[in-house]
């Protein structure tokens, strides 16, 4: 999907936009857009100098001061060999050379894969400044959950090619309620207007997920509709819960109304 | 997009000086032993094979393998630009080296009074050698675009290469009673035309939508 907002796949079917305006293969397209493929390739055998340079000579508004403080920053010498550095500063010169293209969008396929907890803190952390320095929207793809709760706000959920869940981190939690009850829950739930997303049954214990009604005032821990009130009312999920229920249940779909996805453009991540 | 192209192709530049120096040797050579007047002119035919292989082969398909085309493609230059500039850098290499080697050939060796159609002759001189190493090198850049892969692509070249040579060229050159420069400008010309074609292939090759990955 972030090859395809890139050009480097072209859609079977439909268009890409970015900020409302197509995207085609031109110069000033690709200028609007900043993509940091999975392997986070370069040049192995190019200095890190030697990368800013090619930042510099393929991009016409390439920002080869920030980048170069950027490096600085993240205490890579400009000296160093590619081939010689560490994945997690392969991904920062990766960051700095995507960051100094001062794109509108910035697109990062998986930039927290194959590195270690020190590295991903590292990594996010100048993810997160540079966010704050530049205000470009950032979209990254990640099977891993826990790192992204502190620093992304809005969640696409891909499942079987499919986009599935959409939203805020907080609408989407706040939208959902855990249910705990007897094993005779599962059939009341069953029997209710608005199915469970997901549903775990043990001979004694019922766990279910369900979407709040659209009637029910966000928020307060209000009773499922058609539910009877003798249960608590239900826990907010946490993230992981609640992706885990859906990626258990393909059929389960929770989008926005189309309005609110052309409004917002905050931050967000995938996940598949 | 020129420097990046000439960054990244330092090796075969160098690799084809020393080929060059190799050949200023083998014609020191021959003015002591005579024999090696054909030995040079044979040799002088390895430069085509040598820059389809490690010249042409590696242009697009290396940055392909390597999934550094994903960086390159992404700036904000269109790729046809970045094909254009490393083909031109490539162009002017290769043609470069084919050049001093020729006129190496050409006024180093000392004169023998052997048939300039000899093939060995016939194909170190004038026009030829170097029409024929711009089509090696658009003949590598066209199999290594479309195999995207550089070894896949290296195996197939020489092959192709050889049945162009000796099945093609040679073979015309032989059935026709045409003269010494009526084939040189034939010939060239369709090296030219058939280099032009490759180019456009490759190109196409480039545009071509990548299959779906990650």
């Amino acid at each position: 999907m972030l090859h395809l907002a890139v050009g480097l796949l072209t859609p079977t079917a439909g268009q890409v936009r970015v900020g409302g305006r197509p995207l085609t293969g031109h110069g000033h397209d690709l200028a609007r857009v900043a993509f940091v493929a999975q392997d986070k390739p370069l040049f192995a055998g190019f200095t890190v100098a030697e990368m800013l340079h090619f930042g510099q000579a393929t991009n016409p508004a390439f920002d080869t001061g920030g980048a170069r403080a950027r490096l600085d920053d993240y205490g890579i010498p400009l000296r160093q060999r590619v081939r010689t550095l560490s994945g997690g500063q392969r991904t920062l010169v990766a960051l700095a050379l995507a960051l100094g293209k001062r794109a509108e969008l910035l697109l990062l396929d998986e930039p927290l894969a194959d590195l270690d907890p020190l590295a991903r803190t590292e990594v996010m952390g100048a993810l997160m400044a540079a966010v704050a320095d530049t205000g470009a929207t950032v979209v990254l793809s990640s099977h891993i959950l826990a790192d992204l709760v502190d620093t992304c706000d809005y969640l696409l959920l891909l499942n079987r090619g499919r986009l599935q869940v959409a939203g805020g981190f907080d609408e989407l939690t706040e939208a959902h309620r855990v249910l705990t009850g007897p094993a005779e829950l599962a059939q009341r739930l069953r029997a209710a207007d608005q199915p469970p997303v997901h549903l775990s049954v043990t001979a004694r214990q019922t766990t279910a997920l369900v979407r709040q009604a659209s009637t029910v005032v966000r928020g307060g821990p209000a009773p499922v509709r058609g539910e009877p009130a003798s249960h608590d009312g239900g826990q907010v999920p946490d993230l992981e819960e609640l992706v885990l229920a859906y990626l258990r249940n393909p059929d389960a779909v929770c989008l926005p109304a189309p309005a609110l996805v052309a409004a917002g453009r905050p931050a967000g991540k995938e996940t598949r | 997009m020129i420097w990046l192209a000439w960054r990244q192709q330092r090796f075969p530049f160098i690799a084809a000086a020393i080929l060059i120096c190799l050949y200023a040797g083998l014609t020191a050579a021959a003015h002591v032993d005579a024999e090696f007047v054909t030995i040079t002119q044979l040799f002088a035919g390895y430069l085509t094979i040598g820059v389809c292989m490690f010249w042409g082969v590696p242009l697009v398909a290396r940055d392909l393998e390597q999934g550094t085309h994903r960086l390159a493609w992404t700036q904000s230059r269109p790729r046809g630009h970045w094909l254009a500039a490393r083909l031109t850098v490539a162009a002017a290499g290769a043609l470069t080296a084919a050049t001093v080697v020729t006129a190496v050939v050409t006024w180093g060796l000392p004169t023998t009074d052997g048939d300039p159609m000899r093939w060995f002759a016939y194909e170190s001189h004038d026009l030829v050698p170097l029409a024929r190493v711009l089509f090696a090198l658009t003949l590598g850049a066209a199999l290594g675009a479309v195999a995207r892969n550089t070894h896949v692509a290296m195996a197939l070249s020489v092959p192709v290469l050889g049945i162009v040579q000796l099945g093609g060229a040679r073979a015309v050159r032989e059935a026709t009673s045409w003269t010494y420069w009526q084939l040189q400008v034939a010939e060239s010309g369709v090296y030219l035309g058939a280099a032009a074609v490759l180019t456009t292939v490759t190109f196409l090759a480039v545009q071509r939508p990548l299959s779906a990955a990650a």
